[in-house]
């Protein structure tokens, strides 16, 4: 499938998302029960997190750009698997904010991974979306966050030839491989190595908003639909058409001067359209680019969406250093 | 900014080593706590000619600085295998293109850094963040002032 075909898809009702208020009240349950917080708000009364990000321009993926160069949006959707893409992308940003700018007690570091893994996003997404337990497309955000911090989290794009998986580009058809059924025992070994930490659901501007100035990304899911356009600061405009669409908060933009020009903040969304936007790509008053396929929308564009939050996923240990290198030196 | 402050500070590690006679660095006088912040590197510096300690000591407080304005955004230092290999150039260059030394001339001396930087910054290979930056930083501007 294109990427215009795909766009097609969805502007002739091709549904990605799928709402679920089940999935959603089974992620608050579990989220309760398992120690964690279903809502954001409560972490960050608790952790003394609130406004935060209040004023300020926040741009957690520029971590994951840093690591990994050109990884967003790590190439284009094959498939009605937008939910998996978007989540991939919010474990991806939340894992190296938390190493570029978080405390990283456990001495955690990015993985090793090569150029065309790098290009395909790092992360499989393919991992994520065979345990959406159905055979058709389409999933909603509560039941892919439950998957990624029990079930498959951050899987390396890479060979794994003892299962006879190579992840290391993506595909729509590995993406389709299971579903229905999960994976065979020996796979979900290898899925649930790098679990995402927890998750929290979002609610609201600021909430959006500190989540994303203390390195959060957010996968979220909604109906609405942007111009293929972004104008001269990065933005798109809201259009009338709808897609079921699942896509990553990846930034937020709180300063006095936006708010005033927009009447609100903004945040930046990550599709998995792959290279399909034209417009301004600067983010405002910086000489910071957005991402391949991403664009600023105004939080009133947005503000209906399902928002699920991601923590960072365990991580892959530290490499000892030979030494400090002053063999043969002095 | 940090990147024109890095890019500074590597334009005067050329100049200085370069040109300018060694006992003429301009090198602050270091407090008296961070003189023996360690005490094993201060005791091998005393083995050494003073121009070969200001050398070291001038190479270490520009690898200070250079750490300490790594930006976070596209940061020159990623990680800390990246501050080990700039360690590791600036040290080779001062010692042996500079001074015209051999490696072992100081008996103690390599095990003596080595031995402080890995107290302070580690032995792992992990993503630099604004808390062990400025470790570094610190433990490499301690590391002058120890050597003078």
């Amino acid at each position: 499938m294109t990427i215009s075909e795909l766009i097609k898809s969805y502007e002739a009702g091709l549904q990605g998302f799928i709402a679920d208020p089940v999935a959603d009240a089974e992620l608050a349950s579990f989220l309760r029960e398992s120690g964690g917080y279903a809502k954001a708000g409560d972490a960050i009364d608790d952790y003394s997190l609130r406004d935060t990000g209040k004023d300020k321009l926040s741009l957690p993926y520029l971590a994951a750009l840093t690591y990994y160069p050109g990884c967003l949006p790590g190439g284009a959707q094959g498939r009605g698997s937008c939910v998996a893409w978007s989540t991939r992308n919010a474990a991806l940003v939340s894992y190296c904010a938390y190493l570029m700018y978080g405390p990283n007690t456990e001495k955690f570091r990015p993985p090793v991974v090569s150029p065309v893994a790098q290009a395909n996003g790092v992360f499989s997404t393919e991992g994520i979306y065979w345990f959406r337990r159905k055979p058709t497309d389409g999933w909603s955000c509560s039941a892919a966050a439950q998957v990624v911090v029990k079930e498959c989290g951050l899987l390396t794009r890479q060979a794994y030839p003892e299962v006879g998986l190579d992840l290391t580009e993506y595909s729509s058809s590995t993406e389709g491989r299971w579903g229905l059924t999960i994976p065979p025992e020996n796979v979900r070994a290898i899925c649930s190595q790098h679990l995402v930490s927890n998750a929290t659901v979002a609610e609201g501007w600021e909430e959006v908003r500190d989540m994303l100035a203390n390195g959060f990304a957010l996968t979220t899911c909604g109906g609405e639909s942007f111009s293929k356009q972004r104008d001269a600061f990065g933005v798109c405009k809201r259009t009338p058409e709808g897609w079921a669409h699942a896509m990553c908060f990846c930034a937020a933009d709180d300063r006095p001067e936006i708010r005033q020009r927009y009447g609100c903040g903004l945040v930046l969304l990550a599709n998995s359209w792959g290279d399909y936007l034209s417009g301004a790509d600067i983010v405002q008053g910086t000489n910071f680019r957005i991402p391949v396929g991403s664009f600023w929308a105004r939080w009133e564009d947005v503000k209906d969406r399902y928002c699920v939050a991601l923590g960072p996923s365990k991580g892959w240990p530290a490499a000892k250093l030979p030494d400090w290198g002053l063999g043969g030196v002095i | 900014m940090n990147r024109v402050l890095i890019a500074l500070a590597l334009a005067i590690v050329y100049a200085v080593f370069r040109f300018a006679p060694i006992p003429s660095l301009p090198i602050p006088t270091p407090t008296p706590a961070s003189a023996v912040a360690f005490p094993d590197v201060a005791a091998v510096a005393q083995k050494m000619s003073a121009g070969d300690r200001s050398a070291l000591a001038a190479a270490y407080l520009i690898l200070s600085r250079s750490v300490d304005a790594n930006p976070t955004i596209e940061p020159v230092f990623p990680d800390t295998a990246a501050v080990r290999r700039a360690h590791r150039a600036a040290l080779l260059y001062v010692w042996a293109a500079v001074l015209n030394n051999k490696a072992g001339e100081v008996p103690g001396l390599r095990e003596a850094l080595e031995s402080a930087i890995a107290s302070r910054i580690g032995t792992e290979d992990i993503p630099l963040n604004p808390e062990n930056q400025k470790e570094a930083a610190k433990a490499f501007a301690d590391l002058a002032a120890s050597l003078r």
